[in-house]
Formats: C-alpha cells, structure tokens, sequence
C-alpha cells in the first residue's frame, strides 16, 4: 500500500482547515512563519544591535533563528504527534511516519520561507555571497535529520512519562539563548562548555558561519553528520518495533 | 490455498485499572517491545480484557461477538484491526482489512463533506483513484448530496454518522470488521446498510460486535459469547443468543438497585398502606416467572382523611427505569371513596404479562384525584429466558394461521 496520498492530504489538511473560515485564509500560513524572525530581525537591527561574531547582527539572528525553529518545530510536532492526531493513529492502520511526515511538511514550508527571508537579509546586508552558502541548507537538513530522530525518541518518553512534553517546552524557551541563536554564546557564562553540550548550538553555528563566511569546522560537521545518521536509524528501528502500541496508547 | 483470513491463536490483553497503572503499563508495553523482554505478566492494577481467545475466520463467514459490557468484544476487534496488539499469543490477518470502528474518528470539522471524502478515504488506506471511482456512490448513498459543500462541523450527529458510514462502506475488503455501528440513522438507511454488508459478506470474512440479537442472528453464521474476557460459547448463533441472555438474566439476578427505577414517596397523613401482596394466578410466590404467567396483587389501605376519587397505578418498568407498560383501577371499577379511617381491600389480576425474558420493577402509585399519595417500588419481577427468541421488552400473544390463496 502506498502512504504518499494519505500523508499528501494530512499535510494538505494541517495547513488549510485550521485557517478556513478566517478572512485572509491560507495567506496566514505566509504571514505567520516570518513574524518571529522579523520581530528578531528587528531586535537585533534596530533596538539592541550587540555584535554579531564577524557579521551584521540582525544577518546573525535572521540565520540563527531560521535554523533553530526548524530543528524545534521538527523536535515538537513529532513529540506531540501521536497525541495529536490520536483519533486517527488509533482507528486505522496509517503508520505514525506518515502523520510525522504530514507534521514535518509543515515544518519544512515554513523553514523555506523563513529562508527566503534570511537570503533577503543577506542581499540587503552583505555585499555578495560565498559560495558555499548554498551548502548551508544540506547541513540545516542534517540538523532537521538530527532533530527529528530526537523528537520521535521523545514521543516515546512522552507516553512513558507525560510530563516529558512540559519539561522540553520549559527547556527549549531557556535553549533558544544557550545556543547561539540571538547572541554568542561567547557573552553567555560557561558558552564554551554549553556549546560542547548543546548540539543544536553546533549547528546552528556552522550553518551561520558556512552561509556567510564560508567556513566550517570538519570535525564538528562530521561528527553531526554522524549523529544525524546514526540517531535516526535508532529512531526509525524504535518506531518500527513500537508503533502499533504508541498508537494504541496515543 | 487456504482461504483462512483470521487466525487468532490465544491471545491474552490486559489493561491498567487507574492513572499510575496506566503510566506503568505504557512503560513496561513498550520497553518490552524495544527489548524483546516478556511483559506476559498481571501486575497489580491490572486487569486481562481478553483471556485465551481463539478463532480462525474463512472467506465467505461471519461471526458475530455479543457480551456484556466489559466483556472484550471491541478489544478482540480492535487487535484482528491491528489498533492493538496482544499482551500474549498472536493474531494474523491476510488481504485487505477494513474497521468500522469509530467511524466518524479522522473527520475533520473544518473541511466540507466532499473533503472528508477523500480525507478518510485516504485515511482508510484507499487510493485517489479508488476515491474518485467511488465518489458518486458515496454521494448516493449518504444522501446528503446538497450538503457536501458545508463544513463537516455543521452537521447533525446523524449526517456526520452517515457521511463516514458511507465512505467506510464504500469498499472491498476481504475481512470487515463492525463494531456496533449498523444502528446509524433512519430505518430506511439502516436497511441499506445491511444490503450493502451482504453483499460485502459474500466476498470476505466478517466480525461484527453488536448488542444487537436481531442483527446477529440475521447476519451471522455463527457467534461467540464473552464473557468478563472469556469465551464462554463459541458456535450456533441461537445457542449462543441463548447463553448471553442466560448470562444477561444472571447479572440482573445478582441484584439490581431501584432507586433509579421512582422516587419513592408516601403521604401518611393521607393514607397507610397496611398490606401488600404479589402472588402468580395460582398464589404462589415464585422466584421468577415465564414470560406469559399472570399475576394477582392485593392491597389493604386505610384512610387518614377523607379521599374522593382515589385511583391506583401499577406501572411496570425495565430494571433501568425505562416504563413498560402500565395497568390502572381509574377504567376498570367504580369511583372509590374513602372517609377517615375507612380501610379498603383491593386486587388486581393480571393475566398474561407478556414480558420479555428480563428484569422488572412492579411500582404502586397511588392518587386521589390529581394529588400524589404514595409510590413505591413493591416488587423485583424476573421473567425467565425462554427457547422463543424475543424482541424489545413485550411479545403480545399471537395465533397464526395458514391461509390457502389457490393456485391460478
């Protein structure tokens, strides 16, 4: 049985019934995804500037917030999938990576037009482009790899412990400042040792760096690209063997 | 080839009774699934759904499952659905399955009914295509062809119902599983319903979980009775009609509480209700009666102030409350008149009840005029099970005769 219909029409479903009925429509699904990194932009252009490790600041949060929100919204809708679509994992037979595919869609739309929005800024800000910029988004998607391997490992913890949805919600409002993504980490205490710990500081900073200057530390990216990999084969093994209670007990 | 669709070999599925259990469950379900570790056991708070069930389906048979509430008849369904899976044992389906079960789950408020067409569709595992193909069909046969452009959200319980019964129907599987949903909408499109699931039943192997005897007995082959999650019988639909209502008629035996049943009330400055006594016709007193004894009852009151037009009910209710039927004094004797202290006899002889096997409650009530003076609950009535299959709560007497028309 093919499953590329039925996650086409969950996806199409996520992103037109929530607006029907309001005036501007599916036009809110343009509007919404770019009002954080402008506000940000904003932040950082107009009102508290700071520096910007080598680039215009409001270049640096335009990025770095365009990379963080695809790997949360990509770690979030697949914690939270199972118990959000629960009425249709648990009356039929559609695998759970179809309605995580269908919720990922989502997040890759957004993360494309949050894009375009960042290359807007780069154009407006900087003079020319590196090259390499463009390998930026193969090494973004390798973070989104990242963290959707830890968002399905996490639907898991989440129906074992419920109160695992709280406490990654709680930790990744704090996160967004211990990463990288509004200022360095170098003005945060200890930003040596949270950017050893943090792995989505690591790529949200050689996204940035390979985007606009064109450089990149090999070892960090290897060892993400590692990770990437390696997690998700967990994750998809774990889902495989699990799915059939994780939607029984969604 | 085997035409075997269904093969249940011993399947157990146990279930956690509260909150913490239930976290422990969940814990302990899936470890064991990543592990490969053996999660067989009942822990405390826990309870087995389904014990020891078995049973192999062919192409072309149905079987219905009927039970008491809690007796695992929609766990059984949803494990042969693959919603769940077997604490032990295994359970193997081969060819398409379709589950009618929670029919209108995955319907999307926001969306037209033309939408949710092709959203359950797609949902039930069907292609565009096949959507496409059976879209007219469907249209058809909901009948509510001049409501497919209004959101899903405004339609009446009944029209969602029909919406998702038509689009589930609207299919070829070779196993279908029902779960208590033929009872949709109006008699007209019940009736079309279970045309449609004949001639689905031709080509597949069916499991239909019902409450429903008339729905068992007209469309299966055979059923299996459970009970607390055990199967208690397993063959002849009449038998096996036969032991559920045993065991229906055994739980209401085991005491049925009716305070539900009225309010009970008694105006003593009015009226005392000295004696009462409820006897079959032959004034015996029996545990239970069959379905077309009679009985007497005897009543001695006595005034406390002068009653004008005293009237007696003796109104008869299922052991839930729901009213049956009832017998009045008020067109059957004269107008009764009590002065203060005058005491009265009284009894009533009622000739064939007529109930269906079953638990009642026999009320007195008692009037003067439009004014309340007494009701009570005076007796527990079980009508015994019987060969005869019944319908509803009454089975009026009825002579049949043959009549010759001729030959032309």
């Amino acid at each position: 049985m093919s499953y590329a219909w039925p996650t086409w029409v969950l996806f199409k479903r996520d992103f037109t019934a929530p607006l029907r009925g309001t005036a501007f429509g599916i036009g809110w699904n343009i509007i919404l995804p770019l009002v954080p990194i402008s506000a940000y932009v904003a932040l950082r252009a107009f009102i508290a500037p700071g520096t910007g490790d080598g680039m215009h600041p409001a270049l640096y949060v335009a990025i770095g917030v365009t990379v963080w929100l695809l790997l949360t919204d990509t770690l979030l809708s697949a914690m939270s999938c199972a118990n959000r679509h629960r009425s249709i994992l648990s009356g039929s037979r559609l695998p759970i990576l179809s309605v995580l595919i269908a919720s990922w869609g989502r997040g890759i739309f957004d993360f494309t037009l949050r894009l375009l929005a960042t290359v807007a800024t780069m154009f407006w800000l900087t003079d020319s482009l590196p090259a390499s910029a463009l390998l930026a988004i193969p090494l973004a998607l390798c973070g989104f790899l990242l963290a959707a391997a830890f968002g399905v490992l996490t639907m898991m913890l989440r129906a074992m412990f419920p109160d695992i949805e709280q406490i990654v919600q709680v930790l990744l409002r704090y996160l967004i400042f211990l990463s990288g993504v509004i200022f360095p980490l170098a003005k945060v205490p200890f930003g040596e040792w949270l950017y050893i710990l943090n792995p989505f500081a690591v790529i949200v900073e050689n996204v940035r760096n390979l985007a606009v200057l064109g450089t990149v530390n090999n070892d960090e990216v290897l060892a993400l690209l590692i990770g990437a990999l390696s997690s998700t084969v967990v994750a998809m093994w774990a889902l495989h063997r699990t799915q059939t209670t994780l939607r029984a007990l969604s | 080839m085997s035409d075997t669709l269904v093969t249940v070999d011993d399947i157990w599925k146990k279930f956690p009774r509260n909150q913490r259990a239930a976290r422990r469950h969940a814990r302990r379900q899936l470890w064991s699934q990543l592990t490969g570790s053996s999660n067989r056991e009942l822990l405390t708070d826990e309870f087995w759904a389904l014990q020891e069930f078995s049973l192999q389906l062919q192409r072309g048979e149905a079987v219905g499952i009927i039970g008491l509430n809690g007796s695992g008849k929609s766990t059984t369904l949803s494990i042969i659905a693959d919603h769940q899976q077997p604490d032990r044992g295994a359970c193997r389906t081969s060819g398409k399955v379709s589950a009618f079960i929670n029919l209108s789950s995955g319907l999307n408020m926001n969306l037209s009914g033309l939408e949710n067409i092709y959203l359950k569709g797609a949902l039930d595992g069907r292609t565009r295509q096949e959507m496409r193909d059976a879209l007219d069909d469907i249209v058809d046969f909901s009948g509510l062809s001049g409501h497919l452009q209004m959101p899903v959200g405004k339609y009446s319980s009944g029209m969602k119902m029909r919406l998702a019964f038509s689009i589930a129907i609207h299919t070829s599987p070779d196993i279908l599983l029902v779960d208590e949903v033929l009872s949709v909408g109006d008699f007209e499109f019940r009736q079309k319903c279970m045309e449609r699931m004949q001639e689905i039943r031709k080509q597949a192997a069916v499991v239909l979980v019902t409450h429903s005897m008339n729905d068992v007995s007209r469309f299966c082959d055979r059923a299996i009775v459970l009970d607390k999650g055990k199967m208690l019988f397993d063959g002849d639909v009449g038998d096996a009609i036969q032991v559920y209502r045993n065991a229906e008629s055994e739980l209401a035996a085991g005491g049925v509480s009716t305070s539900h049943v009225e309010k009970e009330f008694e105006n003593t400055d009015a009226l005392s209700v000295l004696e009462v006594e409820f006897d079959d016709l032959a004034d015996t007193t029996p545990d239970a009666y069959d379905a077309f004894d009679g009985f007497k009852l005897r009543l001695r009151l006595q005034a406390h102030r002068p009653i004008r037009n005293l009237v007696i009910g003796i109104p008869i209710k299922r052991h839930n409350g729901d009213m049956i039927t009832a017998v009045t004094s008020e067109h059957h004797s004269e107008q009764i008149t009590l002065d203060a202290g005058d005491c009265a006899d009284l009894e009533v002889s009622v000739s064939h009840l007529g109930l269906n096997p079953g638990r009642y409650s026999i009320v007195i009530g008692i009037v003067d005029g439009p004014e309340f003076l007494y009701r009570k609950v005076i007796k527990t009535l079980r009508i015994r099970n019987s060969e005869q299959q019944t319908w509803g709560n009454y089975t009026p007497r009825s002579d049949w005769r043959r009549v010759i028309t001729g030959r032309s």
